[in-house]
């Protein structure tokens, strides 16, 4: 299944609008409030904030901080666990990071955990972006798991030359 | 936040058209939900879940004609009374649901709806969404169909109320403060 999602808009203080690609991402099956998240390939995994963990049944509390990152100019800790992921379909398990203090109010949907399952297709003229869970996309391209053609079925050869 | 168990006790009295009305959050929720909802042009309250024309809403609460009262009576007396009130051409306003400084709370305090909101009956955009968030800066918003259906304090208070709505938001975000410092972090 392909979802095709349009760009976030954010209208800007001093005046425009500013759109982004996000996908909104289900959590553990809180269904009812899928948290919304930049798409980022400058990030490296699945950032949340960290407000949203205990909504989402994860207890941070016996969980190793990581090292201090900046993220939107916040100096935040990333708490890393693993949680079930949902969108266009598609359910995964994932590693992602809680983000104590929250750099934000959305995710970051990044590189682990996101796209290592889902196909993303960025139209920026259209401004809209295209999922597709990546076991989906290769069957449908007739690929293999390794992004190959599947490889066709060879008849075996008559030993004595002859048409089988 | 959960939603006030007492939220329809709520009650005021109104005078419209030379008539006197006390009215009950719960009565008017009651004898408006039995209605189906009429066309929706600009303002609407929601209840249980669904959107009416404030002139409707209004109209069965009190038996009045639709053309004794202005809309903007009846939003003033469905708001008293704690009731959600919007306007559905949010791009024209900048807000899709009153907030000012009743309807957070008021919202917050709803009965919780028990079935999903109508649908709006003109398309609403991602540029509408944007310009009504600029009222939101600093809550919780659940989003459906591009329109704000809740505003809450913290995230969790957003699936909570969304559960006892029984209603399920396309997406839920924190509306920033301060959008262009904070994208300008992110694309360094």
């Amino acid at each position: 299944m392909i979802l095709t999602v349009e760009f976030a808009q954010l209208q800007m203080p001093r005046g425009g609008v500013v759109a982004f690609p996000v996908v909104d991402l289900t959590v553990n099956g809180v269904d009812v409030a899928p948290i919304r998240c930049l798409i980022d390939t400058g990030a490296r995994g699945v950032r949340l904030p960290g407000t949203t963990a205990e909504a989402f049944g994860v207890d941070l509390s016996h969980a190793d901080p990581g090292p201090a990152h900046i993220i939107g100019g916040t100096q935040t800790r990333l708490y890393e666990t693993y949680v079930d992921l949902a969108c266009a379909g598609f359910q995964w398990q994932a590693p992602v990071s809680f983000c104590v203090p929250d750099f934000a109010g959305f995710g970051l949907a990044g590189l682990r955990g996101f796209f290592d399952k889902i196909h993303v297709g960025v139209d920026g003229y259209l401004a809209l972006v295209e999922l597709e869970p990546h076991d989906d996309r290769l069957e449908r391209l007739g690929l293999d798991a390794t992004g190959r053609p599947h490889k066709e079925r060879t008849v075996p050869r008559d030993p004595r030359g002859g048409c089988p | 936040m959960s939603p006030r168990p007492d939220a329809s006790h709520t009650s005021v009295r109104v005078q419209i058209a030379g008539h006197v009305f006390d009215l009950h959050q719960g009565e008017v929720s009651r004898l408006v939900s039995r209605l189906e909802p009429a066309e929706i042009r600009d303002h609407f309250v929601e209840i249980r879940g669904r959107r009416y024309p404030v002139k409707q809403a209004l109209g069965a609460a009190t038996g009045l004609d639709l053309s004794d009262f202005t809309s903007q009576h009846a939003r003033s007396a469905l708001r008293r009374l704690g009731l959600p009130v919007g306007r559905l051409s949010s791009a024209h306003t900048g807000r899709a649901a009153s907030r000012g400084s009743a309807a957070p709370s008021a919202r917050r305090n709803q009965t919780p709806a028990t079935s999903q909101a109508a649908a709006p009956s003109v398309p609403v955009t991602p540029a509408d969404l944007a310009a009504t968030l600029g009222g939101y800066q600093n809550r919780w918003v659940a989003i459906q169909r591009n329109q704000v259906i809740t505003d809450q304090d913290s995230f969790s208070d957003t699936v909570a109320w969304l559960r006892a709505s029984n209603m399920k938001a396309d997406a839920v975000f924190l509306v920033p403060q301060d959008p262009e410092r904070l994208l300008a972090g992110l694309a360094t």
